[in-house]
């Protein structure tokens, strides 16, 4: 090791030991990264829990992500005729569709499988309500207006995508609900004018419900719509962060935003958005979980439900 | 093992879900927990004030960027050589077109599983497998149903005999989603018949598609008391007494009858098939 190298050592004096300082330094001589940690890592962030409220519709995405990878690993999305083996006393030898049998299997033969699906359903709920009350904010507050409004329109497509995924999840385990859902899409495609008898002919390939649907819908579920989401999502993200957050009427802060660093994106803040709910609420206002929280009651009790039988 | 589930006992599987997510739900509540904890702790609560800059970019960025475009376009000749360049966006969009006819593929041509009509969505919308003299049968067994079985006040799930019989592969379903039809019996002086229904009913049996006319759910509830039939999807319903008329809801016509008659041996049987395409409107209807 050379004198010169040696000496820039010493002078450097990085951060949090040799090991973490040479690992950035490896970092930041291929990629420039100290420039955006320099600009991003103490960004300001609002200092009030609505601000907290399209976090939450960004996380549940993530716990929708998550889940949804695990129960794609045993989901069969075919219509194709097959009978049940499994644990569930009532529906074994019975015949139904490979989608619906695979779904059952995850409820009551894969460990931990119907807690996975009740995450993945929970979250999906809490995924389309944080983006409800996301926009309800933002558009009270007005904060969709200049230079905001690109922002407030991709906000938008994405309740339309969330909702599109909502859809097509709730038509893949093929039960009762999947059947009855399918139909009345049906039902409304077929009413569209001129081209709607041939719309629905071709989504459902045939007459309805046809074998390819629920192979068609789980291709946009898990890979069209998920990959328009996140590229939507990160067009939201960095376009808020170009435009910085909206600030609450004031008049010295009308050129400035206040709030607490995030701390290079240690969102201690989301725990705080929590104790705000304890903090402000009394105790017998807070609604208690549903027990389908605790897995003590399916949310979609599939074995229940039965298969579709039109 | 950690909670076994091998025995496929119901109770193993509730105890399987609930232990884990228990373990889940603590382990992230443990951490939100510490999270907050620290942040109320150890982290200082002071307010940092950003400067705001607006998003429109420096005239001086401005400008370099016009000129950086009209640079590119100058050594591009973009601007200049106009039939070249809509040529080529006129070819790019043509290129796309051959790529639509690719989806024709999503449904099934002609003759496709021996079926002459598997092509032509609106002739399949237009018919059900009803024929003269097939026989009512229950859903989903398919055992045929007497006249006498029916008794006053009561309802079946019906489909045609032979549906039952028929494979996944067959159309099944598809049959089925068409043909099912629900079977109710009323006093027949309580009847409201139009002169050229008058034998479409069988001594106050009547026979209606339980495909509602609103967007194709199955209309199965059956209010006794009243003779209405309500579809649980949008609240639409139906006046049995009189020709299934739409009383309340958002169907947009009576469901369809089925005309039935009773063979020599006392069972029923559809006199032929539906007069009208069942189940929601479609642009080729009429």
């Amino acid at each position: 090791m050379s004198t010169a190298t040696l000496k820039e050592d010493t002078k450097q004096k990085p951060l949090g030991g040799r090991f973490i300082g040479a690992t950035a330094n490896y970092i930041d001589e291929r990629t420039s990264l100290s420039g955006f940690v320099k600009e991003l890592g103490r960004k300001i962030f609002p200092d009030h829990w609505s601000f907290m409220l399209g976090e939450i519709a960004l996380w549940a995405f993530v716990a929708v992500f998550l889940s949804g990878t695990f129960l794609t690993f045993f989901f069969q999305a075919s219509m194709a005729p097959t009978h049940y083996v499994g644990a569930y006393a009532p529906l074994r030898g019975v015949e139904m569709t490979a989608a619906f049998e695979s779904a059952l299997r995850i409820s009551w033969d894969i460990r931990g499988g119907l807690l996975v699906r009740q995450i993945h359903h929970w979250a999906a709920l809490v995924f389309i309500a944080g983006i409800g009350i996301h926009m309800l904010r933002v558009f009270f507050t007005g904060a969709f207006r200049k230079p905001r409004e690109l922002n407030w329109v991709i906000g938008f497509v994405l309740f339309i995508l969330a909702l599109a995924e909502g859809f097509t999840g709730y038509s893949l385990p093929d039960d009762l609900l999947s059947g009855n859902g399918l139909r009345i899409i049906d039902g409304m495609i077929k009413g569209l004018p001129l081209i709607g008898t041939w719309t629905s002919f071709l989504i459902f390939g045939g007459e309805f419900p046809g074998d390819d649907i629920v192979g068609r819908l789980y291709t946009m579920h898990i890979l069209l719509l998920p990959l328009l989401v996140i590229g939507m999502i990160v067009l939201h993200l960095m376009l808020m962060v170009i435009n910085k957050h909206t600030q609450f009427r004031s008049r010295t802060h009308q050129r400035q935003r206040r709030g607490l660093p995030d701390d290079a994106g240690l969102h201690v803040e989301d725990g705080r958005l929590l104790l705000h709910c304890v903090r402000r609420d009394r105790p017998d206002r807070l609604v208690l979980p549903d027990p389908a929280v605790l897995g003590l009651r399916p949310l979609r009790p599939v074995t229940h439900l039965g298969r579709y039988a039109a | 093992m950690l909670f076994p589930i091998e025995s496929g006992l119901a109770i193993d599987i509730r105890h399987n879900n609930m232990y884990i997510g228990i373990g889940i739900a603590f382990a992230l509540l443990a951490l939100g927990i510490g999270a907050i904890h620290w942040s109320k702790a150890l982290m200082s609560d002071k307010e940092y004030i950003e400067h705001r800059h607006p998003t429109r970019g420096k005239d001086a960025t401005r400008a370099a960027a016009v000129q950086a475009f009209s640079e590119a376009n100058e050594d591009s000749g973009f601007g200049r050589r106009a039939v070249i360049r809509n040529s080529l966006i006129a070819a790019v969009i043509a290129s796309i077109l051959p790529g639509l006819t690719l989806f024709r593929g999503l449904a099934p041509h002609n003759n496709s599983h021996g079926n002459p009509i598997a092509g032509d969505p609106v002739a399949l919308l237009k018919h059900t497998m009803w024929e003269k003299g097939m026989r009512l049968a229950r859903d989903p067994e398919g055992t045929p149903i007497r006249a006498a079985d029916v008794t006053l006040g009561s309802a079946f799930h019906v489909i045609p005999e032979p549906l039952a019989e028929l494979g996944h592969e067959e159309g099944y379903m598809e049959e089925k989603a068409k043909a099912i039809v629900l079977l109710m019996r009323l006093r027949p002086e309580q009847l409201i018949e139009a002169e050229d229904r008058k034998d479409w009913s069988y001594d106050g049996i009547v026979a209606y598609s339980k495909v509602c006319t609103h967007v194709g759910c199955p209309v199965a509830l059956y209010e006794q008391q009243t003779h209405h039939l309500l579809c649980p999807c949008h609240q639409s319903q139906f006046d049995v007494t009189d020709h299934a008329k739409v009383i309340f809801g958002p169907a947009a016509r009576p469901l369809p009858q089925l005309p039935i008659a009773v063979d020599d041996e006392g069972y029923l049987i559809a006199q032929r098939d539906f007069t009208e395409p069942v189940g929601p409107s479609f642009w080729e209807r009429h």
